[in-house]
């Protein structure tokens, strides 16, 4: 009998001899530099529960996890970064006593492409090393996880490396300033990357679709198909205080969903101030290069405003503490327009490149996801991570192997 | 050499049309009975038709059983082994157009959105409930949810009916296929504003590993992509005819020519008629685009033109068949691959 060949899967790819020397020669670059600097290595599982990357992560990165139901019946997914595998580790390891601590990793980490990425070749994993800083807060913690960050870069062989700095928590702040509603601070957070794109009309475009932009009294008197009419509150509030309500709803009561139309109807957002915040976050997400003259220049778009721009005072200290740590002022540039696709972050956020501007990996502050894990403390961290194998088709030592 | 299995819709929306827009392609099915299975198309010897569940065919053909087959774009993305040997040979058939919408209860008056969803998700996380979607699409719902930012759902599989999903208790919500929201209507429910999923319409798909290691399958996969292309390409047509007065067939054609968008894609084509009414006429003949035809008779109007007549082209053809071209283009990456 013949036998049909067996492939590999399509998006998964094999490491041939002289590729696996010059990851492992890669991983222990990093593992030698990070040591010196007191981070210890640590692995986790490939899988875990599905919920460890849902509780926070969220997003696009939630859309690429590859899950599915062990024999056992937990749902589970492969790691698609290391982050919240370190941080569960140490939680659950009740290692948040002896902080700060610092922890080193590297291993492959999986996420689904997109139909473009998939298109442009994009495989669905790659190798991730990076470092965790765990119980330190503040300027220096940052400059140090950058500083070491770049390091690792010139120690793999990476010619000219830079490192572009953002800040979400600055973005978050000024939404809060404007005293727009959470739903509208996620909906504007989530469109920085397309404002940066300078895609404002989309924007402002799904912001109409989804009634960010017109008022409260429209919202609610719009007919059936969009939002709901006065027949139809009223249908639904006239059975709640006698019959119940023939219609449909599900696991919800009558209760349930007038308390929410009638929370949504109160916090709706002035769609003035949605259109200011759209085109504050347009004009800052736009200013990006030399650090002293991007934040300068956010100053003058944030006071143009009539907002607060003291936090860009965090950026500025930042950036200096970057330098302290050794960082030529050079390779440091500021992007105002930087939010990474993970949504755990809470203050600086990071692309690390090439000299040639490709981004080979990234980081940032993420202060609130050792209590969203279920830590019992408020713990400040910061962290990085390179895809190895784009530091290595750019590094000059281990390309050729 | 093996026959090409071509593999239809046995039911559902799409079984009629898409004979019909076989046989208006000139690929008529013959099937005995329609208790049979398997048919023939009697223009395209060397095809076997198998007819199988419309939400089968992607499935079928990854596996092998058949080589290409007709089903909705929809059913292709949400079953087919992405990056495997299935592949899309025609994308946009012209029928079966339907959307997959996220659909809510009436009643939700506070859930006009998807963010209003997101909300209302982590609401019932911190009750301790989920959120339960029913819908045949888990692929594509879940996809897209997680882009928006939902999380906490559970999907619950159904097959047929899901619109009552809510009403019998067993799901909070669907996402199901739409053509016209009439159903969803009729049973309650409200698609979100920003609820479609994606768009879909009918699609050829086929097995490029297979398809690429047989010459005679390819060959008739060619002829059948020939004919869909050329007869879809031929709504956009007409040809064009007249007779118009001139001195030499150079000089007519220079007159029709002066106005270049109204002349044809490639230009009239000028031959001298045979008249025995004592004039010099010549007629012109040319295939211009339908949206222009009114134009095009005026131009030549103006140029008195006589028996100006348009007929409608059966099929348009191009120097090469766009579509199989491509195909060619995916069975070298599969090769590569």
């Amino acid at each position: 009998m013949v036998f049909d060949s067996i492939k590999k899967l399509p998006l998964l790819k094999d490491y041939d001899a002289g590729e696996w020397v010059r990851f492992h020669q890669a991983s222990e670059i990093c593992r030698t530099a990070l040591s010196e600097r007191g981070y210890r290595r640590i692995d986790t599982p490939i899988i875990e529960l599905t919920e460890l990357f849902l509780r926070k992560s969220g997003g696009e990165l939630a859309a690429q996890l590859y899950s599915f139901t062990d024999p056992g019946g937990y749902e589970v997914s492969l790691r698609p970064e290391f982050t919240a595998p370190v941080i569960r580790h140490i939680v659950e390891t009740r290692q948040l006593g002896h902080l700060p601590l610092r922890c080193e990793y590297s291993g492959p980490v999986f996420r689904y492409p997109s139909v473009d990425e998939f298109n442009n070749g994009m495989s669905g994993s790659f190798t991730q090393s990076g470092a965790e800083l765990i119980g330190s807060g503040g300027p220096d913690a940052d400059g140090e996880v950058i500083s070491i960050a770049l390091d690792g870069l010139h120690r793999l062989g990476v010619d000219s490396p830079t490192v572009s700095l953002g800040h979400v928590g600055i973005i978050w702040d000024l939404l809060m300033q404007m005293d727009l509603s959470e739903r509208a601070q996620l909906f504007l957070i989530n469109c920085v990357p397309m404002l940066a794109a300078g895609d404002k009309e989309v924007v402002s475009e799904r912001a109409s679709q989804i009634g960010l932009l017109e008022n409260g009294e429209a919202m609610a008197m719009r007919g059936t198909s969009t939002g709901a009419s006065v027949e139809q509150i009223d249908a639904v509030l006239g059975h709640s205080l006698g019959s119940s309500y023939s219609g449909s709803l599900g696991q919800r009561s009558t209760d349930d969903v007038l308390r929410r139309l009638t929370n949504k109807i109160k916090t709706k957002d002035s769609p003035e101030a949605v259109q200011t915040a759209i085109d504050l976050l347009s004009k800052l997400s736009n200013i990006s290069g030399n650090p002293a003259e991007s934040i300068a220049q956010g100053r003058k778009v944030i006071k143009g405003a009539s907002l607060n721009d003291e936090n860009l005072g965090i950026l500025e200290d930042i950036v200096m503490a970057v330098e302290k740590a050794g960082v030529e002022a050079n390779d440091i540039t500021v992007d105002l327009g930087l939010v990474r696709e993970i949504s755990y972050y809470t203050g600086v956020v990071f692309d690390l490149k090439s000299g040639d501007d490709q981004v080979l990996g990234g980081g940032g502050r993420y202060d609130s996801l050792v209590t969203a894990l279920g830590g019992d403390r408020e713990t400040p961290a910061a962290g990085f991570a390179y895809n190895m194998d784009r530091v290595i088709a750019r590094s000059e030592t281990l390309k050729n192997g | 050499m093996a026959n090409l299995r071509l593999a239809l819709p046995s039911e559902g929306a799409l079984y009629g049309p898409a004979g019909d827009f076989l046989r208006e392609c000139g690929l008529n099915v013959s099937r005995a009975s329609s208790r049979r299975y398997t048919a023939t198309i009697p223009s395209l010897p060397g095809v076997d038709v198998l007819f199988q569940r419309s939400s089968d065919i992607a499935g079928e053909i990854d596996g092998g059983s058949a080589d290409i087959g007709i089903t909705g774009l929809d059913r292709f993305l949400e079953t087919h082994q992405e990056g495997g040997d299935s592949v899309t040979l025609f994308e946009d058939l012209g029928f079966g157009g339907a959307s997959l919408v996220i659909a809510v209860p009436d009643g939700w008056l506070d859930v006009t959105s998807l963010a209003d969803l997101a909300d209302l998700a982590l609401e019932f996380r911190q009750r301790g409930q989920n959120l339960r979607i029913a819908t045949k699409y888990q692929r594509l719902v879940s996809r897209a949810l997680h882009r928006q930012g939902i999380n906490y759902f559970t999907l619950v599989h159904a097959s047929g009916g899901l619109e009552a999903a809510p009403v019998m208790g067993y799901a909070d919500l669907i996402a199901d296929i739409s053509a016209t929201g009439t159903t969803l209507r009729e049973n309650g429910l409200r698609p979100l504003i920003d609820g479609v999923v994606c768009n879909s319409q009918a699609a050829i798909i086929g097995n490029a590993r297979l398809l690429a290691a047989d010459e005679k399958k390819l060959s008739l996969t060619r002829e059948i992509l020939e004919r869909v292309e050329s007869f879809m390409r031929a709504r956009d047509f007409q040809r064009v005819s007249a007779n118009i007065e001139g001195e030499t067939e150079a000089q007519v054609a220079e007159k029709v020519m002066a106005k270049r968008d109204l002349a044809g894609i490639h230009g009239p084509t000028v031959a001298s008629v045979f008249s025995d009414d004592g004039k010099t006429w010549f007629g012109v003949q040319m295939v211009v685009r339908r949206t222009d035809m009114i134009r095009v008779v005026d131009h030549l109007r103006a140029l008195g033109g006589s028996g100006i007549s348009v007929s409608q082209a059966d099929y348009v053809f191009r120097a090469k068949c766009e579509s199989y071209e491509e195909l060619l283009g995916k069975l070298a990456y599969q090769d590569a691959r």
